[in-house]
């Protein structure tokens, strides 16, 4: 018996390799899911992570806090507070960081605290000012130490201290992968988690709250059960919801309703004080201003005094000077007057007696006359004398008499003018007084014109001091009005500032106010574990895994059971003799049957247990080392699950049981005797080929040989082809799910998705706003384009009551242009128009809803009901789910939609361009997010890098099987072929002829069974795809042309170096075995 | 004139465990050209092993084949090759034939090799099977098989003719007419047959017997009046 099992080693070998690399297959890929959501599930019952977290747009009061502890179902709650803010350490760059405060007791095991940290490093932060840290980010953060402090700079207002020393190194179990944590602060992705102490964070309230349901701690996270019990919770925390926000809001309005008055009373306040401030001021001024013009009327008096002063003084001076020479030229009058006078009386004093003289010639002239007679020539003589005489006289007299009347009247104008005592004085006294009077009047003069000389001086001085006063005034004027001006526009400054002041306040109060009215909006969020980034990608890596799990080993394992049944099938028959010998020496069936039962199932055993050695142990240790690299969890463990071990041997030692089991019941059904005999040589059958005549004549006679051959024994025929088909199979799904998979990134985020940057905008302000997001966009230039998008997840079915329903992204451009720009709409290559009423939809979800383009599908945008719109198109798309309408639809859709996205093409290369894009971006009012595809990319192409190994582990097993196949297969049709062969040598065939006739027939079996694998493969690898491939996922279903090639050439590699290998074998082949009796 | 052929001290050994046991024991016998040779002897005598290092299937270890003046037992294992190609022709005792080739085909196949071959479809026809060229092995008798085998071998056209056993899975009479066949082939082409056979009442019809027992060559005769097989009777 065990003599057989030696003969047979080869066989032994390969049933057990065969056994082995199903087994493994099977019970590796298939725990591999379990083992990952097991080491999930203990990570997350043994760090107590919550079930359920509340956030409210709000923050939670203690109030909130309260109710929520107060639902049913609620075991335990865990309010925590937490702020993202920005910071640096070293003098390093900076980095986004989530300050989040511990409970008192961090390390206390109870179901109140929740989300333990797992102390890495140093200790858990005790006093203000210290943290623990741990490392979300290792290039942004990769280099922080023990000792280093966190310098924050800005964000923080709410921490206690501005810095923070680090003094451990924890791990949050909420963060176990190096998926992004995003955030608004920085960059938008988180860098670094710090936490701090109680008491750290001053804020008044709460950020989340944790809830632990009551019951959901005792299933699985990923059981029914568990999301049955937490959805339970969620539904009644759902119920208080709205009256909690509501009343949040409430507490809010009214707090900050508060404020608000105290405000607008101070503000009333400030505001009187400072017009107040201002009218006094505005006093003060015209006050100084009346002044001034006071001053200034003044002064222009005393100028024009001046003035007048000045232009009297000339004037005075000339009068005086005038009445001294009228006074000198009265003194001269004076003195003519005063000469004629003394003339007149002179001329009187001399003339009277000329009067009497005169009036003594008269007398005697005229008594001569009389005395003479008129004839008396001396008569006429005599009257002429005494004519003569006559007017002599009087002349005289008259001229006396003008002399006394002149004298008279200077007497009289003397007296008059107070010159002399008396108009009756006599003419001597006269010239005597007048002679006074004039020397009198002399004196004056000189004394006038002394004064007058000395009156000239005293002026002019005055002037000058009048002058300079004058002056003096002016400058003080002038000052005065120059400090009047300052003190005016002074006061204008102050005033425009003020007024600005209060015009701020008052806006301020204004947008407080509003503040206060938007509080209306506020929303509570009730979530469970799959809000963690970290939990759903582990999740989800863990679905991926045991989607390609699901399909792959079983195919593997059938093409496994199938070689395995079919070789010892074979070897029951070869042994046909031996069966009869046996029977004939007396052995019973059972006993025969036995015999092979062992060998098979021995094989068969020793194979499932290498096989689950390997499978439990060896296959999730390469993959979760793979894993290693993108989750950080230390709760994994290798381990044998019973149910798929006993599967595993239940069906690898059935099936090859049970093929044994047939075979031999076949064989031991003939009698003995028949055993005994060799088995009929099945006849020679002409085929097909030969009825082509042309092609059959021309062949040469080896290769009629061969085709004969192969189709004469069909069974081993169909055994060889289907062994190498299921091999090259494998490998076609293997290279293919690495074609699906690895390249959908680079065509989602390199052909498709043209725009690099995508920014999340909290309102379409931020496209209006002045300075604001469209000036920065502009004014980078590493910004090449960019357009406003909307973009809303709304749910597609396929008729107006929701069958079916679809979550996907809506999709509309402001610019129509720009969303062909930034979205390739294509189908099978060829471009799709997006004009006007264009209604485009993405493969994936196309094909759920099983819709095509011209089809209706239903739309619920924010309204209640679906609206119907006729597909123009179906486009390729990998990554997410889209439908693209143009803005009319999109307003048909959604209640007045604001553009709420920005796509960008940018020319950023490096991680710290865009680090530094996002950050400027992120300082734009309304930005609240950046996302580089870049960094999406990563995040996939880490998970895909992941696949990429199983991947790659399939491949190798599949590879690994299809070299253990064909060597069964060959080596079991050599060994059918022993005695023709040894005739062959007999016959004198070189070694070389010798394997071209066995090994063209199992070379070109292997072609056949290559071809046959590509065509069976092709559609396997789609079932495989279509199962892995999820409602946001879209593989690529077609195989690359290099798969193709790369199975069949492994597979004919395989093919030619097992023939290498069995040429040894076949060069043994003695030709003594021509002589034996056929078998 | 030198023996066609001839075995000069040829031994040939089995190591089984630690026991040597000679298979040939010092054989020495000649045959000659055209001759019909019957090597004779019990079962495990020794027979098949003397047909082996003829044939070239199998190598002495001592000793020196000679045939047609070529030294066989100094041959590598390719000039062993070339040597069954082209100058032996065998016959089994189970026919050997390739089972989905016709009965020309089977011929064929051993002619394609050969330098100078017969007609296939002729040397059938003389074997007495010209009717049934395009049958293959399993719709023809056991007879009409080792006919086919007959031919496939003597289409080659080889120096010398051995047979195995030929008759050992026929019946009397078809044993008979296959020995017929063998000795009219003899004696028409002038072609040396060896027959190996346990059976010594076929030794009349030889032109030379050759007696083996025990590794030896007991004897080594030549029949100066063999007989026609059909009037030997065993």
């Amino acid at each position: 018996m065990w003599r057989e099992l030696a003969a047979n080693k080869s066989r032994f070998a390969s049933l057990f390799g065969i056994v082995l690399l199903g087994v493994m297959m099977l019970s590796g890929l298939l725990s591999v899911a379990p083992g990952m959501r097991r080491a999930g599930q203990t990570w997350y019952a043994q760090q107590n992570v919550f079930d359920i977290r509340v956030v409210s747009t709000l923050g939670l009061g203690q109030s909130d806090i309260d109710a929520i502890a107060a639902v049913e179902g609620v075991e335990a709650v865990m309010p925590v507070k937490s702020v993202d803010c920005e910071g640096s350490y070293r003098g390093g760059s900076t980095l986004a960081i989530r300050v989040q405060q511990l409970p008192v007791y961090p390390t206390l095991q109870e179901d109140a605290n929740m989300n333990r940290l797992v102390l890495e490093e140093g200790r858990l932060p005790e006093s203000a000012g210290e943290c623990a840290v741990q490392v979300l980010d290792q290039g942004a953060a990769g280099s922080i130490r023990l000792g280093d402090v966190i310098t924050f700079s800005s964000g923080a207002d709410d921490l206690s201290t501005q810095t923070l020393t680090v003094v451990g190194f924890v791990t949050d179990p909420l963060y176990f992968s190096t998926e992004t944590e995003s955030t608004t602060a920085g960059n938008g992705a988180l860098g670094l988690a710090a936490y701090v102490a109680d008491g750290s964070l001053t804020m008044d309230y709460y950020t989340t709250c944790y809830i632990k349901a009551a019951g959901a701690g005792q299933y699985d996270n990923d059981s029914d059960e568990y999301q049955n019990a937490v959805q339970a919770v969620m539904d009644r925390l759902e119920a208080i919801a709205d009256t909690q926000a509501r009343q949040r809001r409430q507490d809010l309005i009214q707090q900050a309703q508060d404020q608000l008055d105290d405000a607008r009373a101070e503000f009333e306040q400030q505001a009187a004080d400072a017009e107040a401030q201002l009218a006094d001021a505005q006093d003060q001024l015209d006050e100084a201003k009346a002044q001034l013009e006071a001053g200034e009327a003044e002064y222009q008096s005393g100028t024009a005094r001046l003035e007048a002063q000045k232009a009297a003084l000339p004037g005075n001076m000339a009068s005086g000077a005038d009445q001294l020479v009228a006074a000198q030229a009265q003194v001269l009058d004076f003195e003519a007057q005063l000469e004629q006078i003394k003339q007149l009386v002179t001329l009187k004093g001399v003339a009277d007696p000329l009067l009497g003289y005169a009036e003594d010639i008269l007398h005697n002239a005229e008594t001569a006359l009389e005395e003479a007679e008129p004839d008396d020539v001396n008569y006429v003589e005599l009257r002429d004398i005494l004519n003569r005489a006559q007017a002599l006289y009087d002349s005289t007299y008259q001229q006396l008499a003008d002399y006394q009347a002149q004298l008279d009247a200077g007497k009289q104008q003397m007296y008059a003018q107070g010159l002399i005592s008396s108009p009756n004085l006599s003419n001597e006294e006269l010239v005597a007084e007048a002679e006074a009077a004039l020397r009198r009047m002399k004196l004056q003069v000189l004394e006038g014109q002394l004064a007058l000389n000395t009156g000239n001086a005293e002026a002019f001085t005055a002037f000058d001091a009048a002058q300079a006063q004058l002056e003096a005034a002016r400058q003080q004027l002038d000052e005065g009005w120059q400090q009047y001006q300052e003190g005016a526009a002074a006061f204008e400054t102050q005033k425009a500032q003020a007024e600005a002041q209060l015009a701020d306040a008052r806006r301020q109060l204004a947008d407080a106010e509003e503040q206060v009215d938007d509080i209306a909006s506020g929303e509570w969020y009730v979530l469970d574990r799959n809000s963690v980034v970290s939990i759903v990608f582990f999740g989800q890596n863990a679905d991926r895994i045991e989607s390609i799990a699901r399909v792959f080993p079983v195919f593997f394992f059938l093409v496994a059971a199938l070689v395995a049944s079919t070789t010892m099938t074979r070897m029951v028959e070869e042994n046909r003799t031996q069966m009869g010998t046996f029977k004939a020496l007396g052995y019973t069936d059972r006993e025969i049957t036995a015999k092979y039962l062992v060998y098979g199932t021995t094989a068969g055993l020793l194979g499932c247990i290498a096989g689950m050695l390997l499978g439990f142990f060896g296959v999730p240790s390469v993959i979760w080392w793979a894993y290693s690299t993108v989750f950080d969890l230390p709760t994994f463990r290798l381990r044998v699950y019973p149910l798929l071990a006993v599967l595993s041997v239940v069906i690898s030692i059935g099936v090859v049981g049970l093929t044994t089991l047939a075979a031999c019941r076949v064989s031991l059904r003939e009698k003995p005797a028949a055993l005994l005999l060799p088995r009929a040589p099945a006849a020679g059958k002409r085929i097909f080929l030969e009825r082509v005549k042309p092609l059959w004549r021309r062949m040469s006679f080896s290769q009629k040989t061969t085709a004969r051959n192969m189709f004469r024994y069909k069974k081993r025929f169909y055994m060889t082809v289907l062994g190498v088909a299921g091999c090259t199979a494998l490998l076609l799904i293997g290279f293919g799910l690495q074609d699906s998979i690895v390249e959908i990134v680079s065509r989602q985020y390199g052909s498709i998705q043209k725009a690099d940057l995508s920014i999340s905008l909290s309102s379409d302000k931020a496209l209006e706003l002045e300075g604001g997001l469209t000036d920065t966009l502009a004014a980078r230039d590493e910004v090449e384009s960019w357009g406003a998008f909307y973009t809303r997840t709304v749910t597609v079915a396929e008729d107006a009551a929701g069958a079916g329903e679809l979550s996907v992204t809506l999709v509309a451009a402001q610019e129509p242009q720009k969303l062909t720009e930034y979205f390739t709409l294509q189908n099978g290559g060829s471009p799709l128009t997006f004009t006007q009423g264009s209604v485009v939809l993405s493969e994936k979800t196309a094909e759920l809803l099983g819709v095509e383009a011209g089809d209706t599908v239903w739309v619920q945008g924010t309204g209640a009901s679906y609206l119907p719109l006729t597909l123009t198109g179906v486009t390729e798309n990998y990554l997410g789910a889209y439908l693209y309408v143009t803005q009319e639809t999109l307003e048909a859709l959604v209640d007045s939609p604001a553009w709420n996205t920005v796509y960008a093409v940018t020319s950023c290369s490096s991680e710290t361009q865009r680090q530094t894009l996002s950050t400027v971006l992120l300082g734009c009012n309304y930005v609240s997010s950046t996302a580089f595809t870049a960094d999406s990319a990563a995040m996939y192409d880490s998970t895909i890098a992941c696949i990429n190994y199983v991947v790659l582990l399939i491949i190798v097993c599949a590879a690994a099987l299809a070299a253990v196949v064909l060597y069964n297969l060959i080596s079991v049709n050599i060994g059918e072929r022993k005695k023709e062969l040894a005739t062959i040598k007999v016959l004198g065939f070189f070694d070389k002829e010798v394997y071209r006739y066995i090994f063209r027939e199992i070379e070109l079996l292997s072609v056949i069974g290559a071809a046959v694998g590509l065509a069976i493969g092709a559609p396997m690898h789609q079932f495989v795809i279509r199962t892995v491939e999820s409602e946001q996922m879209m593989f690529i279903r077609s195989l690359e042309p290099t798969s193709f090639v790369y199975s069949v050439a492994l597979t004919l590699l395989f093919t030619v170096a097992v023939c290498r290998m069995m040429r040894r074998q076949v060069r043994a082949i003695s030709m003594v075995e021509s002589m034996k009796a056929p078998e | 004139m030198e023996p066609f052929v001839s075995f000069t001290d040829v031994s040939k050994y089995y190591q089984t465990g630690s026991v040597r046991v000679a298979a040939a024991d010092h054989m020495t016998f000649h045959v000659n050209k055209g001759e019909f040779c019957i090597i004779v002897g019990p079962s495990g005598a020794g027979k098949t092993t003397l047909l082996n290092m003829l044939g070239g299937m199998d190598r002495c270890d001592e000793g020196r084949i000679v045939l047609d003046g070529a030294q066989v037992s100094r041959f590598d294992e390719k000039e062993l090759t070339a040597y069954r190609r082209y100058d032996v022709g065998f016959v089994f005792q189970f026919y050997n034939l390739v089972q989905n080739l016709t009965a020309l085909e089977n011929v064929e196949l051993a002619i394609e090799i050969c330098k100078n071959p017969l007609d296939p479809a002729q040397t059938l026809e003389s074997v007495g099977l010209g009717q049934r060229l395009n049958n293959f092995p399993a719709q023809l008798s056991g007879g009409e098989q080792q006919r086919v085998a007959i031919a496939r071998a003597l289409a080659k056209n080889p120096k010398i003719l051995l047979c195995d056993e030929p008759t050992g899975a026929l019946d009397y009479k078809t044993g008979k007419s296959v020995l017929a066949l063998l000795q009219n082939t003899c004696r028409a082409t002038g072609r040396t047959v060896i027959v190996i056979t346990h059976n010594s009442a076929l030794t009349g019809m030889a032109d030379r017997i050759v007696q083996v027992r025990s590794g030896q060559i007991i004897s080594n005769e030549v029949n100066e009046h063999p007989v026609p097989v059909e009037e030997i009777e065993w």
